[in-house]
């Protein structure tokens, strides 16, 4: 016997010990129903923070299903919520632009001082409860996933609602990011933002008039200064798409530039068919005017574009960026960073860049990539991920209410404004930083421990007055309010650390729900 | 304070936690008493608009809305053949005093144009565009134990990262306002070796160093409704001044104000921001009183200049070389500090942009030289692979 058994039990050992490491570096199945823990990672990491009945419910679900839920399907609130949220989003789009819009017919005459000042309150007005909205709607989702991933695009697109009429569209930009996302394309992503007026007033981009187009040179005759501008342009390769190291040069950045000259914004106050005599096209609120854009040759990353084709070359031009190698490998580097780590493992970054590509820029594609990765499971075993401010808020609240609805949408907006992340009020078009070197520092820390002991002593109110004893609040079987009952607060957070736990001991039953919601690992996600 | 922020800062270097060596300073025979001020304007800010070559016959030609009022009712530079936009009349008077020099093609090796990128380069002060510290903390390391640096912003910018977590005032927001007690050294407890811990530990020293020098109730809140019209700068800039002054150990301090990315409509936008920033200039200098502002030494520049050519819509875009700043008491001031050689196309980068001509890397060190006295050693590893172009401020 000797050396042939021998050889046999080596061979033997090593199957065993091959399969125990297949085991151990097995990825999360996409279609392996998560454990609780999982569940309560997955609830933080895409989503706000678990309540007892979205655990239950994404217990056992797979990470497919949560993801294409996320993707597929929008949100439902609670209906005293949604009363509040139809409350908030005050008068529909369509009669707000009207009215308001360039050329809008309750605009008051420009004499009219008093007047102009009431209508700029208006809009600063009508902004803010965009925003509110928002975060109540990020709040009280009972689809958490597609706020989180929602969030992120309009992030990634990011147009801020201070500027000028943006502060009316604002509301509007967020549905038609919202309703993009269920196409499962970044291009579809990409489209809604370009053709949105909020990103093309953000970014100059309807003030830019080619010189030798018609409008342009008329204007040039009276003695208008008008032009090119390049910052949209910039920022589509730079932010939206290829990314700064991307391989684009400076002449694509004015190609580009040219190529989307004749974007305007629709006036309320010219007709269908003056439009169409100038060939006007109209996509949604957004105008492509022939007569501002620049027909010539141009040249972008490494293609001709010949003269004459108008509006088919933006469109052009936005299937290029979004099959660019770069692109795939830009978003999902950001998708990595934002959902898994701030230094991603490369060869995470690398399939989930393969899997865009291979998919055409499926967003699902992407992140079925990161999910079947080893590092993703690990993630959602021992989360680690620094939250933003938004995200400890929103997660603060939860922790608090449990199921019951958080109904008070100034308390989120106080609170997040003065953590700096208000969602549509970051005024570069970066958008708010995802890592936590953005946002640890003293202040933060302070901030957060300030904020749970706030909450902790009930000195910031989740439910809007009034909106107590519905009818959706009796139905929950939970202790009376949004109240820091530590119990709850500790199903939300799962087990304490031991350092945690030590900690508590001697402390009065406030400062322990303070020092639990302001914890190292509920800063985490 | 159970913890004293010295003590802190040894037990971190004792647990391994500045990791990237730290150099103990060199304390050569000169006066080391000097401290450096570097105001950060993010976005990009269009020099040209600032102080503008108005003996350059292009500049009507390439900007025929936007040096409309500077060649009307700007402030001439001395001999320099610029003149002040008059919303820089404060900065304008400063040169005349011979307390303020600058350099209009100043700048760092971006060629990316990106906000984002140009201002990691700055920061990090590498040359490179990643990496893990930057300047101002690389900086402290080098001025050793007994001097430190702050950052008067809400998060911690980029200079400012590296080993340990920095010193930082938000002058802007409330307080710090831990709580104190059982629940404090509850929290401390919780924190302990975690990075929020480190965080923690620095709250609760900055608290500490603001509170003493704000004590008499003095710090300077938002003027409320009807009240004179102190732009937000200068307030915060009263403020520094006082940190600073009550502080001796603070050496190195670090700003940033946003606005300044105009690619449109710039003329009113840009004015109020430089005549802000002005303001916020000889408000400290105002606060910080004669003798401290001999010491002191102030450097504003941007992460980048913008277009020589007003671009269709009022404003310029992303360009290279742009305008920097040296202000103090002891600086060799009224004059323009490295070259400009006009606005002729055969001078401009691509055609289109001023080029730079004084490293902003070489600006700081030479000035950091000046207030601190340090070694090329010393400089060679805050900013290594620097063009060396020395800048006598």
């Amino acid at each position: 016997m000797g050396k042939n058994l021998l050889h046999f039990l080596q061979l033997l050992l090593a199957l065993i010990g091959l399969q125990a490491l297949e085991l151990a570096a097995a990825p999360v199945a996409l279609d392996q129903p998560m454990s609780e823990v999982q569940a309560r990672a997955m609830l933080s990491r895409f989503g706000y923070g678990p309540t007892p009945l979205t655990l239950a419910a994404t217990t056992g679900q797979t990470p497919r299903q949560y993801l294409m839920r996320a993707i597929r399907e929008t949100s439902a609130l609670p209906a005293p919520v949604d009363a509040l949220a139809d409350e908030l989003a005050g008068d529909p789009f369509d009669t707000v632009w009207s009215r308001y819009g360039p050329g809008g017919n309750a605009i008051p005459p420009a004499g009219d001082i008093p007047g102009r000042l009431a209508m700029n309150q208006r809009f600063s007005d009508y902004g803010r409860l965009q925003v509110e909205r928002r975060l109540l709607v990020m709040a009280n989702s009972d689809n958490p996933g597609h706020e989180a991933l929602l969030s992120f695009w309009l992030n990634h697109f990011s147009v801020f609602a201070g500027k000028g009429r943006n502060k009316l569209l604002v509301g509007d930009y967020i549905r038609s990011m919202a309703d993009a996302m269920q196409a499962d394309s970044f291009e579809a992503l990409l489209r809604a933002s370009f053709f949105h007026p909020a990103m093309q007033i953000y970014l100059d981009n309807d003030q830019s008039l080619a010189p030798d187009s018609r409008l342009g040179r008329h204007a040039i005759s009276r003695g208008k200064r008008i032009g090119i501008n390049e910052n949209l342009a910039r920022e589509l390769l730079e932010l939206h798409t290829l990314g700064v190291d991307g391989g684009y040069d400076q002449r694509d950045v004015q190609a580009l530039a040219r190529i989307i000259t004749g974007s305007d914004v629709y006036r309320a106050d010219v007709s269908a068919q003056e439009l169409a005599q100038v060939g006007a096209v109209r996509r949604g609120y957004f105008l492509f005017d022939p007569r501002r854009h620049d027909f010539g040759t141009k040249r972008f990353l490494g293609k001709d574009f010949p003269a004459g084709e108008g509006l088919a070359e933006i469109d052009r031009a936005l299937q290029l960026m979004t099959e660019h190698p770069s692109t795939a490998r830009h978003v999902a580097t950001k998708l990595a960073q934002r959902f898994l780590d701030d230094s991603p493992p490369v060869e995470v970054v690398v399939a989930m860049t393969d899997a865009f590509r291979n998919s055409g820029g499926r967003i699902s594609a992407t992140l079925f990539a990161l999910f079947e990765s080893p590092a993703f499971r690990a993630s959602l075993q021992a989360p680690n991920k620094f939250k933003e401010p938004i995200d400890y808020v929103l997660s603060v609240a939860r922790a608090v209410c449990g199921d019951l609805p958080v109904s008070n949408s100034q308390a989120l907006f106080a609170a997040v404004s003065k953590m700096d992340q208000l969602p549509m009020r970051r005024t570069t078009p970066d958008g708010y930083g995802t890592q936590e070197k953005d946002w640890l520092s003293p202040l933060t820390v302070a901030q957060r421990i300030r904020f749970a002991r706030d909450v902790a002593r009930g000195r910031v109110q989740f439910e809007q007055p009034g909106t107590t004893g519905s009818p959706s609040r009796r139905q929950l079987e939970q202790p009376s309010g949004c109240t820091a009952d530590r119990l709850r607060i500790e199903q939300a957070i799962g087990e304490p650390r031991v350092m945690t736990r030590r900690s508590l001991r001697g402390l009065t039953s406030v400062e322990k729900s303070t020092l639990l919601l302001s914890s190292p690992e509920f800063m985490r996600r | 304070m159970p913890i004293d922020r010295r003590d802190f800062l040894k037990a971190a270097l004792a647990c391994g936690g500045l990791s990237l060596g730290r150099a103990w300073a060199w304390q050569g025979g000169g006066e080391d008493t000097g401290r450096l001020l570097v105001i950060f304007l993010r976005g990009g800010l269009d020099g040209l608009f600032a102080f503008s070559p108005v003996a350059d016959p292009q500049l009507a030609l390439l900007r025929p809305t936007l040096t409309r009022a500077v060649l009307a009712q700007g402030v001439p530079l001395g001999d320099s053949g610029f003149a002040a936009h008059p919303s820089c009349t404060a900065l304008a008077e400063l040169f005349q005093a011979g307390e303020l020099a600058f350099s209009p093609c100043a700048g760092t090796i971006d060629q990316s144009r990106s906000h984002f990128q140009a201002q990691d380069i700055f920061e990090l002060g590498t040359g490179r565009t990643r990496g893990p510290s930057g300047f101002m903390s690389r900086a402290a390391s080098e001025l050793g134990e007994k001097h430190d640096a702050i950052s008067f912003t809400s998060g911690i910018p980029l200079a400012f990262q590296g080993a340990a977590m920095p010193e930082i005032a938000p002058l802007e927001s409330s307080s710090f306002n831990l709580p104190s007690g059982r629940l404090l050294e509850a929290l401390r407890q919780a924190h302990a070796g975690e990075p929020t811990g480190e965080a923690l530990e620095q709250a609760i020293a900055t608290e500490a160093t603001v509170a003493s020098a704000l004590a008499d109730g003095s710090m300077e809140r938002s003027a409320g409704r009807g009240a004179a019209a102190v732009s937000r700068f200068a307030r915060m800039a009263r403020n520094m001044a006082r940190v600073l002054r009550h502080n001796p150990r603070l050496r190195l301090a670090f700003v940033d104000v946003a606005g300044f990315d105009t690619h449109a409509d710039q003329e009113d936008l840009l004015a109020r921001a430089l005549a802000s920033l002005g303001e916020g200039v000889v408000a400290l200098r105002q606060e910080l009183g004669a003798s401290e502002w001999r010491k002191t030494r102030v450097l504003v520049c941007s992460e980048f200049g913008r277009t020589v050519r007003e671009n269709g819509t009022g404003g310029t875009d992303h360009g290279h070389g742009g305008l920097l700043l040296l202000a103090g008491g002891a600086v060799r001031g009224g004059r323009m500090l490295s070259g400009f050689d006009g606005l002729g196309t055969a001078h401009l980068q691509e055609g289109r942009d001023l080029p730079v001509l004084l490293d902003w890397r070489d600006a700081l060190s030479s000035t950091m030289q000046d207030c601190f006295n340090l070694s090329d050693t010393a400089l060679d590893r805050i900013f290594p692979d620097r063009p060396r172009q020395r800048l006598e401020s």
